[in-house]
């Protein structure tokens, strides 16, 4: 069980750094990606193209290196709720746009609902990661001498 | 050590505070840093451009007063256009590209389809430098639907 805990905090970390690289290299087509699924205006969409690849890179790095590991999968799963919602809002909306979730590429197009179901199963396995923490806090609290 | 609801939120915290550090100390250092604090300054609610419908920007091609630009990038624009549109990114819209476009005619800007953001950063820059600019909001997609004449690149 350990080692299943293990896997998906190296595995939900290393996604999320890989998730940050291109964002990082080209953040202004990354603001054309978030600009494309009308939800915000220019403000949010710079600021968010700011920053969003930064969380993305220091919680993947935090679940990697188990620093502030807790902190992390927290925001990760916080990160993944919004990312649903976004994708859901653009699928009822009949949007053809990519997620932008791996890339920043504006004119790609398509798979939202591949992405919708791989974020989903991605949120599962971040609350699991937290919820493991809070597993072996009672296992330590019903330990005697404890 | 244990971990406690309260120690994820401060950890939450901190890596939240050190993303904002990073991400504005690089910004700041990056050649092609977003406006970060440009954009605050912007009215909500407000662009500095008009939208067109695909007929719309067709009258107006027609009575020639009208330069078109294609915001998508130059492997999308040399596969089908808007006869005479010209090809500027918004990268390259940034970088002065659009400095001879004619202040006497409307800069109609357009990019793939409803969904495409390009063509409103386009025309946040090109508004920028005082032109009289409108987005196509249907794009290209849309200029195809209402039989408008495309042009492709040799």
């Amino acid at each position: 069980m350990k080692r299943v805990g293990l896997f998906i905090r190296l595995g939900l970390g290393v996604l999320f750094v890989a998730a940050s690289a291109d964002k990082l290299l080209h953040p202004g087509d990354f603001v054309q990606v978030i600009l494309n699924y009308h939800l915000t205006g220019p403000a949010v969409a710079v600021w968010t193209a700011a920053l969003l690849p930064w969380l993305e890179l220091l919680c993947g790095l935090a679940l990697i290196l188990n620093r502030a590991a807790s902190g992390a999968a927290l925001l990760v799963a916080l990160m993944l709720a919004g990312f649903l919602a976004a994708e859901g809002s653009a699928l009822a909306r009949g949007l053809d746009i990519s997620c932008g979730c791996f890339h920043s590429d504006p004119m790609a197009k398509g798979g939202l609902a591949w992405s919708m179901a791989r974020d989903t199963g991605l949120f599962v396995l971040a609350l699991l990661t937290l919820l493991r923490w809070d597993v072996s806090n009672k296992r330590q609290d019903s330990q005697p001498g404890q | 050590m244990q971990i406690t609801p309260l120690r994820t939120l401060r950890e939450a915290g901190y890596l939240l505070l050190l993303t904002l550090a990073l991400g504005l100390a690089a910004n700041a250092l990056r050649p092609d840093g977003l406006p970060l604090f440009k954009v605050l300054r912007q009215t909500p609610g407000t662009l500095p451009y008009a939208t067109l419908s695909p007929l719309a920007a067709a009258d107006l091609l027609r009575q020639g007063k009208a330069v078109f630009v294609d915001a998508r990038a130059a492997k999308y624009f040399a596969l089908a256009h808007v006869p005479g549109a010209l090809n500027i990114t918004p990268e390259q819209a940034q970088a002065g590209a659009a400095d001879g476009l004619p202040r006497d005619k409307t800069i109609v800007v357009y990019c793939d389809s409803l969904a495409c953001g390009l063509s409103h950063a386009v025309a946040h820059a090109l508004a920028d430098k005082g032109l009289t600019v409108a987005v196509m909001q249907d794009g290209i997609e849309g200029w195809i639907m209402t039989r408008g004449p495309l042009e492709v690149s040799q």
